[in-house]
């Protein structure tokens, strides 16, 4: 019999996820590609679509496997901003202090959400996700020795390139997308979507529930910490912004409209944040805000037609016949791009893409 | 002794669903529970499994008091069940839908698999290990939940109208299923089944169930000769005929 890890690394190792990681070389030179001062943009926003990534990762984890729906995902986020805020400002203590602090700040209220979620489940636990993310929301709004209240904390840190955070980025999303696809096909994985498939076939095939909901939780919210430490010491300032309702939502959206419960979905889903800073850049900071009214409409528009997600868009389909009529040989499934089940995302060890096509 | 419950009681408003209900089993046995429509016969499982909490009574399984435990507590102790309606993974495949019950014992994922593939196999699921629950007949969909509920490597088996809904071939061939999974596995069984033709030919004793109380136990060819029995599956007017 072929061993575990064997096993999985000839999963993994397809001409699809191959192709990906070369598309992802190009990204990788932008910082090579600009002279001066023109590469600092495209750079900032690679590093605002990979930490979206990573939180959207979170919370996939959190709702996409558990189904555990949270609506207040920036709680953790804001956590992990905050804690090194205050750490670096009004601690004077190392920065990774800061960091380590965040993660165990947001573990805390992680086992408290996995805690509430053994007596809420459904619409009763988002609800109390909502209600959270308000607590501290307003704590960091109300505790101004501490938060300096709206305005913030404003971080002072030696120089840093922008390129080690560019890189420092995307070795985030990679890895933490590559932990989800892992996560996903382990036991802990399996535990996590048989909650969410059915709680009680669950429990009674010996699955404690309690556990890994709170688990599930305790993992979304340590890594999401992570990220709102990240972009703090990046942006130099954190503000009750972080903590705000419209985090959480970009955050489901990118998770939702890519595929909830897949590793590919908030891959896919991250160009949405591009969406915003396009709209920024081309028609002014003053119609950025058009970019929530078009998340709006387009998170309307897949719930109508597109339920799972880009993740579900048939590429053979879609795609196939432009790539037969543009390459001469017959093979069209090895120059077809991304197919979302191959890191793993899919339903289980064996789901194939044939039945991923067949799904509405 | 290797199961025994006693005294179960359980009210839901003034309805009694189950009234002092004692029973036994032994080990390899398989027990029959059977009654008309509403007799409580579900009530029980479920207060087995720890998804209802009795209003009274007792629940012994090896020696263990199983009686306030949570359900997963309950299938690590060695019992598994089927629901009703039979209950599923929609969009998980049936390998992995067996896998998380195989995960009950072992921790490695390569195990757990092996073990589920085996199992899948066995049932006569082979070559749908990769087909999604929701894309399954009904007695695939059977089959998967008992497989799933094998996986776990239980002593006993509660099997709630696993035959309900099934055609006379797949009912024959289900029994089969059972037969064998008592040979090879030995596990024990208490079966709720309103088939009577499955009632005969594979339990060895009955209890009848009837408003929430016990009011016989017997063996199946016994059955019919038992005044109650008759009485509560056909009414007062048989009896005054
Ligand atoms: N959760 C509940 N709340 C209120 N009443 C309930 C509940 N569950 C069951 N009952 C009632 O308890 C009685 C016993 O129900 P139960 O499902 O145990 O019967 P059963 O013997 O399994 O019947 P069937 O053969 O139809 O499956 C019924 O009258 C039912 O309506
Ligand atoms: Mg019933």
């Amino acid at each position: 019999m072929q061993s575990a890890k064997t096993e999985w690394i000839g999963d993994w190792i397809t001409p699809k996820n191959l192709l990906v990681c070369i598309l992802i070389v190009p990204v990788l030179l932008i910082p090579f590609f600009y002279k001066g001062g023109a590469a600092l943009l495209p750079m900032h926003l690679v590093i605002m679509v990979a930490s979206y990534i990573v939180l959207a990762q979170t919370w996939n984890i959190l709702s996409g496997l558990t189904g555990m729906f949270s609506l207040g995902h920036a709680t953790f986020y804001g956590l992990g901003g905050y804690a090194l805020a205050v750490a670096m400002v009004k601690l004077k203590l190392n920065p990774l202090v800061g960091l380590a602090a965040g993660i165990v700040l947001s573990a805390f209220f992680g086992l408290l959400l996995g805690a509430i979620s053994s007596r809420l489940t459904g619409f009763f636990f988002t609800i109390s996700t909502i209600a959270l993310a308000q607590v501290i929301r307003t704590i960091a709004m109300q505790w101004t020795p501490v938060t300096n209240s709206i305005t913030g904390l404003k971080i002072f840190r030696p120089i840093v390139s922008r390129m080690t955070f560019f890189y420092l980025s995307i070795a985030m999303a990679v890895a933490v997308s590559i932990f989800f696809a892992y996560l996903r096909r382990s036991r802990t994985g399996s535990m996590f979507v048989a909650i969410r498939e059915n709680i009680n076939l669950a429990r009674s095939l010996g699955v404690d529930v309690v556990r890994y909901k709170t688990i599930s939780s305790v993992i979304a919210a340590m890594i999401a910490s992570v990220v709102g430490s990240f972009i703090t010491y990046y942006i130099q300032v954190v503000d009750p912004n972080y903590l705000s309702p419209i985090i959480s939502e970009k955050i489901i959206m990118v998770s939702i409209i890519g595929g909830m419960g897949y590793a590919w979905g908030p891959i896919f889903g991250s160009v949405l944040i591009l969406l915003e800073e396009f709209i920024r850049g081309t028609l002014g900071a003053r119609y950025a805000p058009l970019a929530s009214t078009l998340y709006g409409v387009i998170l309307i528009v897949f719930m109508l037609f597109r339920p799972k997600g880009i993740v579900s868009i048939n590429l053979k389909r879609s795609f196939g016949m432009a790539i037969a009529a543009l390459t001469p040989s017959k093979d069209v499934n090895a120059s077809v791009g991304p197919n979302p089940e191959n890191l793993g995302a899919g339903g289980g060890s064996t789901l194939h893409a044939s039945q991923f096509s067949k799904e509405k | 002794m290797f199961f025994e419950i006693q005294g179960i009681t359980k009210r839901y408003g003034g309805l009694v669903a189950n009234s002092d209900v004692s029973l036994h089993v032994n080990q390899h046995e398989i027990v029959g529970l059977i009654g008309p429509n509403g007799a409580g016969k579900s009530t029980l499982f479920q207060i087995i499994d720890g998804f209802v909490r009795p209003d009274s009574g007792s629940i012994r399984f090896k020696d263990k008091d199983l009686t306030r435990l949570p359900t997963f507590k309950i299938n690590k102790a060695g019992i598994a069940c089927t629901f009703q309606h039979a209950q599923l993974f929609p969009q998980l495949d049936v390998l992995e839908s067996v896998m998380i019950g195989a995960y009950c014992r072992t921790t490695h994922r390569a195990a757990a698999r092996q073990e589920a593939e085996k199992l899948v196999a066995f049932t006569g699921l082979q070559g749908k290990e990769s087909t999604l629950i929701d894309k399954l007949t009904m007695f695939d969909r059977k089959r998967v939940e008992l497989t799933a509920a094998l996986a776990t490597r239980p002593e006993l088996l509660l099997l709630d109208e696993l035959f309900a809904g099934l055609n006379s071939t797949e009912v024959s061939e289900m029994v089969d299923l059972v037969l064998r999974i008592r040979r090879e596995m030995k596990p024990t069984f208490l079966i709720v089944e309103h088939v009577i033709k499955v009632i005969m030919s594979i339990c060895e004793r009955v209890y009848v169930l009837d408003y929430g109380k016990i009011i016989a136990e017997c063996k199946p060819d016994e059955l019919s000769k038992n005044p109650l029995v008759v009485k509560a599956y056909l009414g007062e007017e048989y009896d005054a005929s």
